[in-house]
């Protein structure tokens, strides 16, 4: 594997105090599609601006194919961005948006026509390339954005939170679309989100950010069932994780598990008592109170009233060695709130 | 779900539409009101045109000039623009030539002066934007006579280039002010999405931020020039008598006994022509949205 994008140990401030970018140091390999997840507010954007050229870095130096850009201005490092608004040029109309980068790079005007259409025939926007751009629709507009940071052929693509003012449905098949396209482009795309469902859904490798460091790094996959910290558990997955206090090989510590690693059923070695119910699809999400207090959410097929007892059992969990506080009380900002939030 | 969404969609629901009834006491009351105020910024112009068109033993050589014309005459016009000799027509050229110039350079100084100043931190560029208009705060005398010793100094004295430069002083503030707000309007990712597509900081401010202010352009472009039309203490001190002064020079001169009265008044009735004209069409252009941004979305 061949690396695309280095930061090597990259710092970025705003203003006096507040950390974007703490020492960070990444490889993103050629052909990944590399996520940047994190709360709203965590200066991901910063980071694919950094990239792009549109912010500077205070500390530390940005690669792109083993070449150092960091001080390169945004029109000579050869990368495309889709930025979150789309950014579409509202005084073109769809054909020369998607022409407008590659008459930037002096393409011969016969060379323009047949590459702007064969984009437009891959996103399927043939038919509005002489539409203004606020005469097509939020999903219209998307593949434009995406046309046009396609057109030039770039090997890098940055992309922040491109999906998220579509509306759900149309986000849906966006998503889909949007990783086929990677994979048939085979190029290098680092995305922005602060949504977990399009982390799981498109990356092969996510790195969740906090306070200006990647908290962890890895398939979503194990960022769910192994998160590094006790913060990784609460914020990915739809409900916090489930803590009880732990000892493991002499350590004080926590358990950290997931409502699907707990089963409950009458013979369980554990008890709680149901708080509130959830119907989510086809199961229920129960948050339970533990006798010493502690908050948990367990997994049922049905709802049940608040009060009853439940006993369970805890078939897989994660070690902390943290001490036992009891868990976040507080999902991390940011994360879709499904429950009401745990009371201190 | 469904449940939720009926109440939202009935507050969707087109809001009746406010449809005034024409004839209540309110709305004559707000009609009287709004013609007395026409009239009152109408009439100036009014008496212009009837000194102009009225001959003159009716008008200025009256003691009690009449409000309704009772005889309508060319003869004003005439004596004013084609008598042997008459300054109209160099004057008229010196006018919108310094005019243009104004509202050129005005243009091509403000542009990059605004956006330089749109992507300072909002408190600086207020800052800047005030320091700007302190020649706008002095009286246009105090200033116009030091002002001449430098262009008699570098030898432009007289020049219709001088005068526009000093007039430049007045109206670049405003214009300047005027396209700082509608380059702050424009998303900054716009500019930031052409220079990642391979657009050099000129291409992306003259090819994409520019298009998009052509109305705030256009405004600014109209305000300067007219400011210039106008503008008549600076267009006096420096003005060369050998060739000509602008309009409101002349006529502010034929008023004050160097010719007849008769020529300063058709001198002025012409002079209006072009303000009204633009005024019309900077109607069009001089909409609160379009003064904020230019661009929507």
């Amino acid at each position: 594997m061949t690396v695309k994008l280095r930061f090597d140990r990259v710092t970025k401030r705003f203003g006096k105090g507040r950390m974007i970018a703490d020492d960070i140091t990444l490889d993103v390999d050629a052909g990944e599609f590399f996520v940047i997840l994190g709360p709203s507010g965590e200066g991901k954007s910063t980071l694919l601006r950094m990239v792009a050229g549109i912010e500077q870095v205070d500390a530390g130096r940005i690669f792109i194919d083993g070449k150092e850009i960091t001080h390169l201005p945004p029109n000579k490092r050869n990368i495309a961005m889709v930025f979150q608004n789309y950014a579409l040029y509202p005084n073109m109309n769809v054909y020369r948006n998607i022409a407008f980068p590659l008459k930037m790079q002096y393409f011969p005007h016969n060379e323009i026509e047949p590459k702007v259409r064969e984009v437009a025939r891959i996103l399927g926007i043939t038919e509005i390339l002489d539409r203004r751009v606020n005469q097509i629709s939020g999903g219209q507009q998307q593949r434009v954005a995406l046309a046009r940071a396609i057109v030039r052929s770039p090997t890098l693509f940055l992309l922040d939170e491109p999906l998220s003012n579509l509306d759900a449905r149309v986000r849906f098949s966006a998503r889909a679309e949007l990783k086929k396209i990677q994979r048939d482009l085979g190029q290098t795309f680092l995305f922005v989100t602060h949504d977990q469902k399009e982390a799981e859904t498109l990356s092969d490798r996510t790195g969740v950010i906090h306070q200006g460091r990647f908290e962890q790094i890895g398939p979503f996959a194990d960022l769910y069932e192994r998160p590094a910290t006790r913060w990784i558990g609460d914020f990915v997955g739809d409900v916090p994780m489930n803590y009880m206090p732990w000892q493991e090989s002499g350590a004080e510590g926590s358990a950290g598990f997931r409502p699907e690693w707990a089963e409950v059923s009458p013979e369980g070695a554990e008890t709680a008592t149901v708080q509130v119910s959830e119907r989510v699809g086809d199961f229920s999400y129960l948050l339970c109170t533990m006798a010493n207090g502690w908050r948990i959410y367990l997994r049922t097929l049905s709802s049940l009233a608040a009060g009853t007892e439940v006993r369970f059992n805890v078939n897989r969990h994660v070690f902390f060695a943290t001490p036992p506080d009891g868990g976040s009380t507080e999902p991390p900002s940011g994360r879709p709130e499904r429950l009401p939030p745990r009371a201190p | 779900m469904s449940t939720a969404a009926a109440p939202a969609s009935a507050a969707l629901a087109p809001a009746p539409v406010f449809r005034p009834k024409r004839f209540t006491l309110g709305n004559i009351g707000l009609y009287a009101v709004m013609g007395i105020i026409s009239l009152f910024f109408l009439f100036p112009i009014y008496l212009i045109f009837l000194i102009a068109f009225t001959p003159a033993n009716y008008t200025i050589y009256s003691g009690r000039p009449p409000l309704i014309p009772p005889q309508l005459t060319w003869s004003n016009l005439q004596t004013g623009l084609t008598a042997p000799n008459s300054p109209f027509l160099p004057s008229m050229f010196l006018s919108l030539e310094v005019a243009f110039f104004v509202g050129a350079l005005a243009i091509l100084i403000g542009i990059p002066t605004a956006y330089g100043l749109s992507r300072l931190g909002s408190r600086l560029a207020y800052g800047l934007t005030t320091v700007l208009f302190v020649v706008n705060m002095l009286p246009s005398i105090t200033i116009a006579v030091p002002i001449s010793v430098v262009f008699i100094k570098i030898g432009l004295y007289g020049s219709p280039i001088s005068i526009g430069l000093a007039q430049e002083l007045l109206a670049l503030p405003v214009t300047v002010f005027l396209l700082v707000g509608a380059f702050q309007g424009l998303p900054r990712d716009l500019e930031n999405q052409a220079r990642v597509d391979g657009a050099g900081r000129m291409q992306a401010i003259y090819g994409n931020l520019v298009p998009l202010i052509v109305p705030a352009l256009v405004a600014a472009f109209l305000l300067a020039w007219m400011l210039s039309w106008d503008e008549s203490t600076f267009a006096l001190i420096l003005y060369n008598p050998a060739t000509s002064a602008t309009l409101p020079v002349n006529i502010f001169l034929y008023f004050t006994g160097r010719g007849s009265p008769v020529v300063g008044v058709a001198f002025s009735f012409v002079a209006t022509i072009p303000v009204i004209i633009l005024t019309v069409f900077l109607q069009k252009y001089l909409k609160g949205e379009d003064l904020a941004a230019g661009v929507r979305g």
